[in-house]
């Protein structure tokens, strides 16, 4: 699997990366590369700079060395909202709904600098449990609710590439379910890119095609989904 | 029973020129949460700007609805791309870069300008209703004033400008990561709440006269109806200057202008003592 996907193009090559909050270093040289239509989990524990990683591949947060290149041009200095026209997503920890606009707004919001037309309603078809809420404000949804509504919100910005992070935080079981079945759509049918953070073993390995495990603030190794159902071997990299 | 009316016309221009008063902070402070010590001197620019245009020859109803609200608005822009833009987030910092530069609008129009009153007299005359005379000109100011809270609701409410403020004042992150600017539109905000604290300084210029530190006047009301109307920035400016204003002016009418500004401050506390959010942090709080 792992051999099949680096023949792919490339879509995002992350090379030496360091950074973190201030002057706290988080993450300690991280060498990460995802391809075209490829879905890269990262599993590790809290605090090991998941989400850190995350927000710098994103440029919330400013790396202070190395580099972060996507379809082959250094974005590594990009401000975030350029990084998100040239096509990377980011649904953050915790959702980050805007609470109060409406269901509707949080999507038309992120689907202002997309021309497409009936774009809205396409993506209501993908996510029908919204359609009943889109005149609700976006703060009273349930956790799981929201987690559809912020997944939307982001294919309403046409990305090619979507960061994930920890999407089963708090949601329960059923949508939990449905999310891991929407994503997988739209990797075969948009063919979209993910770097998936997750905690959740069993969605981890539902959806990745290749799996790192992150250990203080590197990737400490390179696993195949197959190799996440052997718990001798979970024990030793993650201790979940 | 003409008293009454008075009255009521009264505390509706002084509603109304106390929103006016706070309409470019509560937008700068709502949206961004800075706190721009400098608005008084935006509200005196104005002021200026109208006297100044009016004396060239400019009618005076072109001077106070367009020149001085642009004007200032192209002050506002550079300001904020020389200082404030520098400071977000920061926001002692931010009060006190603003501060100086109060102090430094407030010197330079000074030296500029004078330290003397300059003056334009009010346009349109008076009606009378009974034995009372009314300004028109007053009715005038809440003519605009209605106009301009109407038209930021259906701009905030219903535009695509409007989305993207209130998205970014939401969560500013959030609005980069769906590929909008947060700095460009602070840079819009801002220049957009010169702009109307041009307009209030404007339209005040004939009632109250213009001096350089004619902004240290209403600085200090402004704050604490922007505060006391709470997060909502349109409803707590209206519901804020609405009861603040009435309370001033019903004051004012029973006793002395002196102790009516007091009442209206005191009035301020008590409602701050209960709802320290504010009006629109307790009550109203899924409006804009």
């Amino acid at each position: 699997m792992s051999i099949s996907a680096k023949q792919q193009p490339e879509l995002l090559k992350v090379s030496g990366l360091t950074g973190g909050y201030g002057k706290i270093p988080i993450l300690l040289g991280i060498d990460l590369s995802v391809g075209e239509n490829e879905f890269v989990g990262i599993l590790g524990h809290n605090g090991m700079g998941k989400t850190t990683l995350l927000r710098t591949i994103m440029g919330h947060l400013k790396a202070t060395g190395g580099s972060v290149a996507y379809r082959g041009q250094d974005i590594t200095g990009w401000k975030p909202e350029r990084r998100a026209r040239a096509g990377i997503g980011y649904v953050p920890q915790g959702r980050q709904i805007f609470p109060a606009l409406s269901v509707l707004e949080n999507l038309q919001i992120a689907a202002v600098n997309n021309g497409e037309k009936g774009l809205i309603e396409r993506l209501l078809e993908d996510f029908p449990r919204l359609k009943p809420l889109l005149d609700r404000r976006g703060g009273v949804l349930s956790g799981g609710e929201q987690q559809l509504l912020a997944l939307a919100r982001c294919l309403a910005a046409s990305p090619k590439l979507i960061l994930l992070d920890e999407p089963t935080e708090g949601i329960q079981p059923s949508i939990i379910e449905e999310i891991q079945e929407r994503l997988t759509h739209f990797k075969t049918v948009y063919g979209i890119s993910f770097v998936l953070v997750e905690q959740n073993l069993e969605f981890i390995r539902g959806l990745s095609d290749r799996v790192m495990v992150m250990q203080k603030g590197q990737i400490a190794q390179e696993l195949s989904p197959e190799a996440i159902a052997d718990p001798d071997l979970i024990e030793e990299f993650v201790g979940l | 029973m003409d008293y009454v009316i008075v009255l009521i016309l009264q505390i509706l221009f002084s509603v109304s020129s106390l929103a006016l008063v706070c309409a470019g902070l509560a937008v700068i402070f709502g949206m961004m949460r800075v706190i721009n010590l400098a608005h008084g001197e935006f509200i005196m620019l104005g002021g200026f700007t109208t006297v100044f245009a009016t004396q060239a020859g400019i009618p005076i109803v072109v001077s106070m609805l367009v020149v001085a609200p642009a004007i200032v608005a192209v002050i506002g822009f550079v300001i904020e791309r020389l200082v404030v833009r520098h400071l977000y987030g920061r926001m002692i910092d931010t009060m006190l870069a603003t501060w100086g530069l109060s102090l430094l609008l407030i010197g330079a129009a000074t030296m500029l300008f004078g330290n003397s009153v300059a003056g334009i007299s009010a346009p349109f005359g008076s009606f009378t209703v009974g034995q009372y005379r009314v300004s028109v000109y007053e009715m005038f100011i809440v003519a605009v004033t209605l106009v301009l809270l109407i038209g930021c609701y259906l701009l905030l409410r219903f535009t695509r400008l409007g989305l993207i403020a209130r998205g970014t004042m939401q969560n500013s992150e959030m609005a980069a990561s769906l590929g909008i600017s947060p700095s460009k539109v602070y840079s819009v905000t801002f220049t957009a709440g010169a702009a109307l604290s041009g307009l209030a300084g404007a339209l005040l210029a004939p009632l109250s006269g213009v001096v350089p530190t004619m902004g240290k006047a209403y600085v200090a009301k402004a704050f604490i109806t922007v505060i006391s109307g709470g997060e909502a920035i349109l409803t707590g400016l209206v519901s804020a200057s609405g009861l603040l204003g009435s309370v001033g002016t019903l004051t004012t009418f029973a006793t002395t202008p002196v102790v009516g500004d007091a009442a209206l401050l005191f009035a301020a506390i008590i409602l701050l003592r209960f709802l320290p959010n504010g009006i629109t942090g307790r009550f109203f709080r899924r409006s804009i």
